[in-house]
């Protein structure tokens, strides 16, 4: 393959990127207004940093021979998804403190069988979140990116002195931010269990 | 929450899965509705078709990757260049120099990749330093109620139960609660007037002129800390705040004041009189403060007397700025309410602190009770609201009308 040199690879590189820019750059555009606006970040840069970083990796990609059109697509975009999501993380540590090699080992590749993407059970979670401030959504949020990639339920110390830094506010209020929002959706989660199983 | 006895415990425990099923619905609905990420199959396809008809920008049609832009503006000699345009222009830019070899070592997998027969790596894939991050937009500035009700109370201006004797007070306690519980809670700063001389005194300070007198106050177990202060045969003179708070349990246990004669060496010497009782922490003692009669030697005849209040010492910082004009700015989207508006109570100080700490909006003092109600009213306002002491506060305030 390397034989076939510069412009063939070229090529390929070319292919992959017009197959998936569209899908990367749509999900991209849909956290403009939230999460990347608090990563300080841009939808497009975000784009051409994820490609960037994509085609540096490829050497550790496994082939999966036999693989469906469609799944062995969807793979390859979950992969650019989470290479995105690592990108997002990585802008909230000012100063690495970990190596990017231990981050992101947690993030695991998804069994194949996977519950259904739409869940019901979630809508009240959704009008709780609603009612939170702005900036207990966004303390949220990022816990939330977090939480999706190394399983943490709270944010690691470098990011929340990171939130805090960028906020002018103190560490432990970012702390005392997170812990007042969880405890919100909590009762709320409660509450709709228990008018659910009341008689 | 938890059982002292035994640490953490199962209901930690609990309350920790609980939270983790709780991230988990929450990152999965905010996936599906588009703040995270697809990083599943399953996400992935919930979400693709949908986004396979997004438009592009025109920079985005071609794929760029490091190395490849050729600025007419500059000379793009590598790298680091290209990064240092990239953040100039604001924006976040990982690239990596691992990008000079992308055309050598990466391009036999890329190819792979072109057939989709990829597996997700399980593989790390490197981050790289973040990039400065760009400021965030001011958010919209909703109005702020700060109050802080007098409830509960026995004594003080704003205490609408107050009895007579304890309605108005000489220390200027607004307002003091009943229950001990609460006024043992509090720290108290100790307010001292001149020392008002009494026969003995002024004979001492007429005939034996010693050094310059200094009050010297100790509470508890705490260390004694001394001031300068003023011996005068009439009533009047400065007040002066030590510089440190006590805790209503040091108070209870025993209030110590001496005045002693700074440079005198031999201590049996130095003191001119003193006093020493356990204060009762009471809505009359808080009200009316002490006068303390200062004892001379053995005899214990009178050297002085001096006033002395124990006055709240908690305050709520609201605002920390470099300047003074954001926290003006603060100052003007709130409305006051109850003990917060009462003249003085919302004010600016200068403190130790440098840079963005240096100037700070409070509002106190209180007692401990009353400021924690109103940290909370502000935290779920959404402000940044601190309980301190004030230690490192400097000069006199500056009121906010």
């Amino acid at each position: 393959m390397v034989a076939r040199g510069e412009a063939g690879a070229r090529a390929a590189q070319q292919a992959i990127y017009q197959r998936h820019v569209r899908y990367l750059h749509g999900a991209l555009q849909k956290q403009r207004d939230k999460l990347l606006q608090l990563a300080g970040l841009s939808a497009e840069d975000l784009v051409q940093d994820t490609f960037q970083r994509a085609f540096e990796r490829a050497a550790s990609f496994k082939s999966e021979a036999g693989l469906e059109p469609e799944r062995a697509r969807r793979r390859t975009r979950a992969w650019l998804g989470r290479i995105a999501h690592n990108l997002v993380a990585d802008s909230f540590r000012r100063f690495r403190e970990v190596s990017a090699s231990d981050y992101l080992d947690g993030f695991t590749a998804a069994p194949e069988e996977e519950p259904p993407a739409s869940r019901p059970d979630l809508e009240p979670l959704r009008r709780a979140f609603a009612t939170l401030s702005d900036r207990e959504q966004d303390v949220l949020r990022v816990t939330s990116l977090y939480h999706k990639a190394e399983g943490n339920n709270r944010l690691p110390n470098a990011v929340s002195a990171e939130l805090a830094r960028r906020w002018g506010i103190d560490n432990q209020n970012v702390r005392a931010i997170r812990s007042r929002a969880v405890k919100k959706l909590r009762r709320a989660m409660e509450d709709v269990e228990q008018r659910e199983t009341s008689p | 929450m938890s059982d002292e006895r035994n640490g953490k415990t199962a209901v930690d425990g609990d309350d920790a899965t609980k939270d983790a099923k709780l991230l988990d619905m929450l990152a999965a609905a905010l996936t599906e509705d588009g703040e995270l990420l697809p990083t599943t199959e399953a996400e992935v396809a919930a979400v693709e078709e949908e986004l396979e008809a997004v438009e592009l920008p025109a920079h985005l049609r071609e794929l760029k990757l490091a190395g490849d832009e050729r600025d007419e503006r500059a000379d793009v000699s590598g790298l680091a260049d290209y990064r240092s345009r990239r953040e100039e222009r604001g924006a976040f830019s990982p690239w990596s120099h691992v990008g000079a070899l992308l055309i050598g070592a990466a391009a036999a997998a890329a190819v792979a990749i072109a057939f989709d027969r990829t597996a997700v790596p399980d593989l790390p894939v490197g981050g790289d330093p973040a990039g400065v991050p760009s400021s965030l937009p001011a958010p919209p500035a909703p109005p702020i109620v700060a109050e802080a009700v007098c409830d509960a109370c026995c004594g003080g201006q704003a205490c609408g139960d107050a009895k007579p004797e304890t309605s108005r007070c000489g220390s200027g306690h607004a307002c003091i609660a009943c229950d001990p519980a609460v006024l043992g809670d509090s720290r108290y700063r100790i307010r001292v007037g001149a020392v008002t001389a009494a026969p003995l005194g002024e004979r001492v300070i007429r005939d034996y002129p010693q050094g310059e007198p200094e009050l010297c106050v100790r509470a508890g177990v705490s260390k004694e800390l001394c001031v300068p202060t003023q011996v005068s045969d009439r009533d009047g003179g400065r007040w002066t705040v030590l510089p440190a708070v006590f805790s209503g349990d040091d108070l209870s246990a025993k209030l110590a004041v001496r005045l002693r004669w700074k440079g005198v060496a031999r201590e049996s010497l130095a003191t001119a009189g003193r006093w020493t009782m356990p204060v009762a922490l009471t809505p009359r003692s808080l009200c009316a403060g002490y006068t303390v009669e200062l004892l001379n030697g053995d005899k214990e005849e009178m050297f002085g007397t001096l006033s002395l209040f124990m006055d709240d010492a908690h305050y709520v910082e609201i605002m920390r700025a470099e300047g003074t004009a954001p926290l003006r700015d603060l100052r003007g989207r709130m409305t006051l309410k109850g003990l917060v508006a009462l003249p003085g109570r919302l004010h600016l100080r200068e403190t130790e602190g440098e840079g963005a700490r240096r100037f700070v909006l409070a509002a106190g003092p209180f007692n401990r009770k009353t400021a924690e109600q109103l940290r909370w009213q502000l935290l779920e306002q959404d402000l940044d609201a601190r309980a301190t002491v004030g230690l490192d506060y400097v000069g006199d305030p500056l009121p906010l009308p």
